[in-house]
């Protein structure tokens, strides 16, 4: 194993090198734009930082992060800046990887002194860098599921999660469950922190519904081949099972069933909602729902729905500026960046006062992803109304009938 | 747990256990001539999915034009893997293998890098053969994975045919045995090598146009795919690339029953544990000799 993390260390500075000179190419580029211009005489402009994993196995869902913040700051600057003060935002890959993800929030606060960080993309990263953004005082705003990035609140003061939480996620598929009449499911959930919040929340909601775990199966991240999971879930006769995983194993779940003529219906909780998967998956998702967010079918959201206006302005600007439609993450990112852009308009670079304003200013913050309330014993500030559940149709996705 | 259940187990495991043993075998060979662990195996079978992936879409459909895409996805990264060798002898005289082994390692990381920035971080997977399987004993197998099968075996014989049947084979073993005696009678050893990492080049394309299809590749892949690859060349015998295939096999078959039968979670666990028991019991791999290891 010495090899690997060799293999490890030495693939993140040549990262980092390309990285450092895409940065400063893009800051000349910057300077020509802003020296020509006076919009921004003088001031020292405002610093967010941004970690998001835009390489490795969680890119799918870094890298439209990493895109999204980049729509709401230009918009903010192209508007003449906050305050006449222009913000600048400072991007960092974690690169998938927790160690990664760390250094870049450590640099961020002592090097590049940012006011607010947006990210980390995953619930691991955001787990190992709760100390570090404790110690220094400033926001995090990471867009993950992870009930333990802030619980208890009392460990966790200066983490805001913009992200539906996973209990939001397994009530959903519990809510569908009910309907579907399944009373015996089984879980099957990547053995890393996403995956094991997904089985935590199952476990702990599962019985208020009225059903029971008939068993329960993990995989590795990097999992090839999912059918001896599976085939053990056959003999474990349940009416359904709840998959809980990123990245390519969880394709792989959908495919493998369909080559075991599995017959026992799978529904995915929110980290399947992206377009990455859903094009990777083809023809094996077909009927199957899958928890979502509003931004993915806003088209079909009845007109009152609070997100349908903000998520469908997103969607537009996201698809003229990028030529795709934004997935769930970039409507989560975005929302975090624009309640970081506001907080900045509001009370400054200050980092308490920053962390003040998230704990009692936020309040029915109309965002992409939802309507958010933050407390100071509630850090997560969704409700339900920030997912829903969604059928796999042959092109994309349906809303499901009982939602509309 | 009834027996179609462990059947199922076992042929997943055998499934994925040729791959590793092809990729096993690649460094196998390399190790055999040259002494040098080939850390940028793993890039070669990444490199080898994502090309064919490429090709297969550039060429069009039909059966002609997906051999040509593959033929020349194998070719390219033989040329690669040749290209590997030349920077290597570079190195000035009287380096170790460690140095070299060293190189792989930069060369795998500017591959890997490379990989990333010409086909993105996405996971890039093509359509080769039909869906659909057979039913085996209670088990359901693929038609991949028959083909995966069918190709591993054609491959094993095809390479014992020329290591055991030709003379170029014999000069190869010849110069893995003593390179200076194998000298003193014609034979070129660097050239020797040469070949040695062109044929690891194509086993590792060969197994990433394999897996691609029913597996998916992204750019970063090669990590794991040469630490098991590695793994199956260690159980099986590193100087031997016929112990690789199988010990690919056995440690595909041992991860497939400790993640059905015992518990899920130590999936990547199951392999190395075996490597430890094989190494503790049998240093030299099951297919190894001692003095091979020795020298």
């Amino acid at each position: 194993m010495t090899h690997a993390t060799k293999l490890m260390n030495v693939q993140s500075s040549a990262f980092k090198y390309s990285f450092s000179r895409r940065r400063t190419l893009a800051a000349l580029a910057a300077l020509g734009v802003f020296s020509t211009s006076s919009v921004f005489a003088q001031q020292e402009s405002f610093k967010i930082g941004a970690v998001y994993a835009v390489t490795g196995p969680a890119s799918f869902l870094g890298d439209v992060s990493a895109k999204a913040v980049r729509l709401a700051v230009d918009q903010v600057n192209a508007a003449g800046g906050i305050k006449g003060r222009k913000v600048e935002l400072i991007m960092e890959d974690s690169k998938s990887q927790e160690t990664a993800a760390m250094l870049s929030i450590r640099k961020l606060i002592t090097q590049d002194k940012v006011s607010v960080i947006l990210g980390p993309s995953r619930t691991g990263d955001a787990m190992a860098a709760i100390p570090i953004v404790n110690e220094a005082g400033v926001v995090m705003l990471p867009p993950v599921s992870g009930v333990g990035v802030i619980e208890p609140v009392a460990q966790r003061k200066f983490v805001f999660r913009p992200g539906q939480g996973g209990d939001l996620s397994v009530g959903k598929v519990l809510d569908y469950a009910k309907r579907a009449g399944w009373k015996r499911m089984g879980v099957l959930y990547s053995s890393d922190a996403y995956g094991e919040d997904g089985r935590d929340n199952m476990r702990k909601l599962a019985g208020s519904k009225g059903v029971v775990i008939g068993r329960e199966e993990s995989f590795a991240p990097t999992a090839t081949d999912l059918k001896p999971q599976l085939v053990n879930f056959r003999s474990a006769n349940v009416d359904a099972i709840f998959v809980h995983g990123i990245g390519a194993p969880s394709v792989l779940v959908y495919r493998n069933a369909a080559e075991l003529g599995l017959k026992t219906p799978l529904v995915s909780g929110h980290g399947q909602a992206n377009s990455a998967f859903r094009k990777a998956v083809g023809e094996d998702v077909v009927g199957q729902p899958v928890v979502g967010a509003p931004v993915l079918i806003w088209q079909e959201l009845p007109a009152n729905h609070p997100q349908r206006a903000p998520s469908e302005k997103f969607a537009k600007l996201y698809q003229a500026k990028y030529g795709t439609a934004p997935d769930m993450f970039a409507g989560v990112a975005y929302d975090s960046a624009m309640m970081a852009i506001k907080a900045l308009e509001e009370v400054g670079d200050d980092r308490t006062k920053i962390r003040d304003w998230f704990e009692t200013r936020v309040k029915n913050f109309v965002g992409v992803t939802g309507t958010y309330t933050f407390s100071p014993t509630d850090h997560g500030g969704l409700t339900s109304d920030a997912l829903v559940m969604m059928i796999a149709t042959s092109q994309g996705w349906r809303l499901a009938d009982y939602e509309k | 747990m009834d027996f179609s259940a462990i059947a199922q187990f076992v042929s997943g495991g055998v499934t994925v256990g040729a791959v590793y043993g092809l990729i096993g075998a690649g460094f196998s060979l390399v190790f055999k001539t040259s002494k040098v662990v080939n850390f940028a195996q793993g890039e070669f079978v990444v490199l080898g999915g994502l090309m064919a992936y490429t090709l297969i879409a550039l060429f069009g459909g039909g059966t002609f034009s997906a051999v040509t895409a593959i033929g020349a996805t194998l070719a390219l990264v033989v040329g690669l893997a040749a290209l590997l060798y030349a920077v290597l002898r570079q190195a000035r005289k009287g380096s170790d293998e460690f140095t070299f082994v060293m190189v792989t390692l930069a060369v795998a990381i500017a591959l890997r890098g490379g990989a990333g920035l010409a086909w993105g971080t996405e996971y890039k997977t093509f359509t080769l053969y039909p869906r659909g399987s057979v039913t085996v004993l209670g088990a359901v197998i693929t038609y991949g994975a028959l083909i995966t099968l069918a190709v591993t075996f054609v491959v094993s014989v095809g390479l014992w045919l020329a290591l055991y049947r030709t003379r170029l084979g014999k000069a190869l073993r010849a110069c893995a045995d003593n390179p200076a005696a194998a000298q003193t009678v014609g034979i070129d050893p660097k050239r020797m090598v040469l070949y040695a990492y062109m044929g690891s080049g194509l086993l590792g394309a060969l197994g990433g146009v394999l897996i691609t299809p029913s597996l998916m590749m992204s750019y970063d892949n090669g990590v794991i795919l040469a630490l098991k690859g590695f793994t199956a060349a260690v159980v099986g015998g590193l100087v031997n690339p016929f112990g690789a295939i199988v010990g690919g096999v056995v440690i595909g078959v041992i991860e497939g029953l400790g993640v059905g039968m015992f518990s899920s979670d130590l999936q990547n666990a199951y392999s190395f544990i075996a490597l430890l028991v094989v190494l503790a019991v049998r240093p030299q791999g099951l297919f190894g000799g001692r003095a091979e290891l020795a020298r």
